[in-house]
């Protein structure tokens, strides 16, 4: 008997030998979902793709399969009890497949039929050996290396023995791998929470997918989530993901690579005191939040980054949920930011739209297949829904949540501007602030009758906390940011009170200099005065010390001329 | 009043896997009901799928056995080796011919 150390160690060498040599896998194509797993599925064996009714399964497979003909060139057939061959051709003919070709050209097999499950008795033991031989006769025809069962399991259910079924299915899956065909067989998910109907498709897969789609307030949240992928790494998160007229697009979250991924290379806002402020600018690929209430100047802010963004000849685009693009140049042309010459340079894209005109689903669709076909260096999200209007938080930031995500996996530099009407909101700000990297909150405030902006740094990445603030000007020029005045009671004083203050400041700095001025004079009026008098005294000192010199010179004189007379007579007295 | 009954009259069809063990108890099974029950008025085809792949392709045919009831309508799917005789009968809608008025 083997010791539980042994096995462990068994175990891990059987991992270790599986990491070592790289897992063969076969691309699906379907965008964002080759990155999470590494490559694709692993090929030559089978994935199971579960989820509800509705969850996009179908959509799933068909992608792969029709990829896989059309990008990889490898044939296909596809297995399905739930539509009639020439739905599915409608249906995929919106996503932009042409089935009847790729049929015509022998590239795809669909064998697609229906039995109601009422027309279907059981009774007694069976095989499966039907299915492998319509199956077996439909990869010969074309060499498919890709096959698609489409929920399948709803009609072997009604055979009547799941001890069969699970036997077959094993078999099934056994027979893929024997014959290296890539596999996708989507199943419903079974009652009480089980993934699926026999509870062990996930065990005899080399992959499983789990896909959920929950509705909420009408909206809608589509996540996907690999839960198994055998010898491979994979992602292990719940990733969003959409599917839109182009098909299904799997949303990457942040992960630890996009953060090392972040670039140093700071980006102007198009105000240099701004910039100053964060710093250099925000960092590209970065999200910058601008929160406040209406007509305190969020627009503007973005307008500015975007025509700062366009004179380096970076493409834009600019979603605006309130204005029309008419209106929206107009409004920025009389704070002086010409927007225009940037549309007609081809650098700028204007997306107008109400916000309540699409579900928030498509919305984000519709952003995909923008950022797609234009890729734009920088994006504004201009006035994100009021969540007071809204009511519903928790969905509002998962959709900005994806829609930051869809931007930063893109290393677009993003402005969001959220509305907020009462000041509580200001502070909470969405609840996305977290999501973003800058965040910036306007404020009007009513002095003496009049208001003015202010601008408050809440919080920048790469930049230490700080509660900076600033006034906030909108001159014909564009947005222009002054260092605030605050008076000696520390309150900020902005407008005609700011100006009030420095007059008051201009008339004490006046007053000292006509004192200092005064007093200079006065100074030089008595030093002028004391110089005469001290010219007077050095005259007196003079002419007293030239007398003094004189009466000494005398004394020095008159005691030499004694002195001879001395000497002389007592010469005469020796001899 | 006379009611005319026309005589019901069974198309079957069996699709067997050679003579794998559930092929050949299906087959013996549905020749007893045949030859007692629906005597002279039923006509059974066998369909080996090894033989004729493209008619179980053609008729949806996915478990094996399967017989299947085209006559009388509706057409249904017997799935199995028709073990379970009372099912069977069921399903192949068989009055027997005591029970006629």
């Amino acid at each position: 008997m083997l010791e539980p150390k042994d096995s462990q160690a068994a175990v891990e060498g059987v991992v270790a030998a599986r990491v070592a040599r790289p897992l063969a896998k076969a691309p699906t194509g379907i965008r964002g979902f080759d990155g999470i797993s590494a490559g694709g599925l692993p090929r030559g064996r089978p994935t199971l793709v579960a989820g509800a009714s509705g969850t996009g399964k179908t959509m799933f497979a068909m992608e792969f399969l029709l990829r896989g003909i059309r990008d990889f060139g490898e044939p296909g057939v596809l297995f399905t009890f739930e539509e009639s061959s020439s739905d599915l051709i409608e249906n995929m003919a919106s996503f932009g497949f042409d089935l009847e070709s790729l049929i015509a050209g022998g590239m795809l097999t669909i064998d697609a039929f229906h039995v109601e499950a009422a027309a279907i008795v059981a009774t007694g033991s069976f095989d499966l050996e039907g299915l492998f031989l319509r199956l077996e006769k439909a990869i010969d025809s074309i060499g498919a290396k890709r096959i698609v069962l489409d929920t399948i399991e709803v009609m072997l259910a009604s055979f009547g023995n799941d001890q069969i079924v699970r036997g077959e299915l094993s078999r099934l899956f056994r027979w893929f791998k024997e014959r290296k065909l890539t596999a996708v067989v989507t199943e419903e998910r079974g009652r009480e929470g089980s993934l699926t109907r026999y509870g062990f498709e996930e065990v005899i897969s080399d992959c499983a997918i789990l896909l959920d789609h929950r509705v909420h307030e009408e909206i809608s949240t589509r996540r996907l989530r690999i839960l198994k992928y055998r010898g491979s790494e994979h992602g292990t998160n719940e990733y969003p993901f959409l599917i839109t007229d182009r098909g299904f697009v799997v949303l990457p979250a942040m992960g630890a690579e996009s953060i090392t991924a972040a670039s140093d290379e700071r980006v102007s806002t198009g105000m240099e005191q701004l910039d100053q402020m964060l710093c250099g600018g925000i960092f590209r690929g970065a999200t910058l939040l601008i929160s406040g209430r209406g007509g305190t100047g969020k627009t503007t802010i973005a307008a500015q980054l975007v025509d700062a963004a366009c004179r380096r000849g970076e493409r834009s685009l600019f979603i605006s949920f309130e204005e029309s693009q008419s209106r929206l140049i107009r409004n920025m042309r009389s704070v002086g930011i010409n927007l225009q010459q940037w549309v007609d340079a081809g650098l700028l894209k204007i997306w107008a739209e109400r916000s309540t005109a699409y579900g928030l689903e498509e919305h984000l669709g519709r952003l995909d297949r923008m950022l797609e076909d234009f890729s734009p260096q920088v994006a504004v999200l201009d006035a994100m829904r009021s969540l007071a209007e809204l009511g519903q938080e928790r969905n509002i930031r998962a959709t900005v949540a994806m829609e930051i995500d869809m931007l930063k996996s893109r290393q677009i530099t993003s402005v969001i501007t959220s509305l907020s009407h009462r000041s509580e909101d200001e502070s909470s700000a969405v609840g996305v602030s977290s999501l973003t990297d800058s965040w910036l909150l306007l404020r009007n405030i009513e002095m003496n009758g009049e208001r003015s902006r202010l601008l408050f740094v809440i919080k920048s990445r790469g930049m230490p906390h700080s509660n900076q603030v600033r006034e906030f000007k909108l001159t014909s020029n564009g947005a222009e940011l002054i260092e605030v005045m605050i008076d000696p009671r520390g309150t900020i004083l902005t407008g005609s009170a700011r100006k009030l203050q420095l007059d008051r400041y201009a008339r004490i700095a006046n007053n000292r200099r006509a004192a200092i001025k005064r007093n200079q004079v006065v100074l030089q009026r008595r030093t002028a005065v004391l110089q005469a008098e001290i010219a007077v005294l050095e005259n007196e000192m003079e002419a007293a010390s030239a007398d003094l010199e004189k009466a000494n010179e005398e004394q020095f004189r008159r005691q030499a001329a004694l002195e001879v007379d001395q000497a002389a007579s007592q010469q005469i007295r020796e001899v | 009043m006379h009611l005319i009954v026309e005589p019901i009259h069974w198309v079957l069809t069996l699709y067997v896997n050679g003579a794998s063990p559930r092929s050949t108890a299906a087959l013996v099974n549905i020749r007893k009901i045949c030859d007692h029950e629906l005597a002279g008025r039923v006509d059974l085809t066998v369909v080996d799928i090894r033989t004729d792949p493209d008619a179980a392709i053609r008729d949806k045919i996915i478990a094996i056995p399967t017989l299947v009831k085209q006559q009388p309508a509706p057409i249904r799917y017997l799935v199995g080796d028709l073990a379970n005789e009372e099912r069977v009968r069921s399903a192949l809608e068989i009055i027997p011919v005591a029970d006629q008025p």
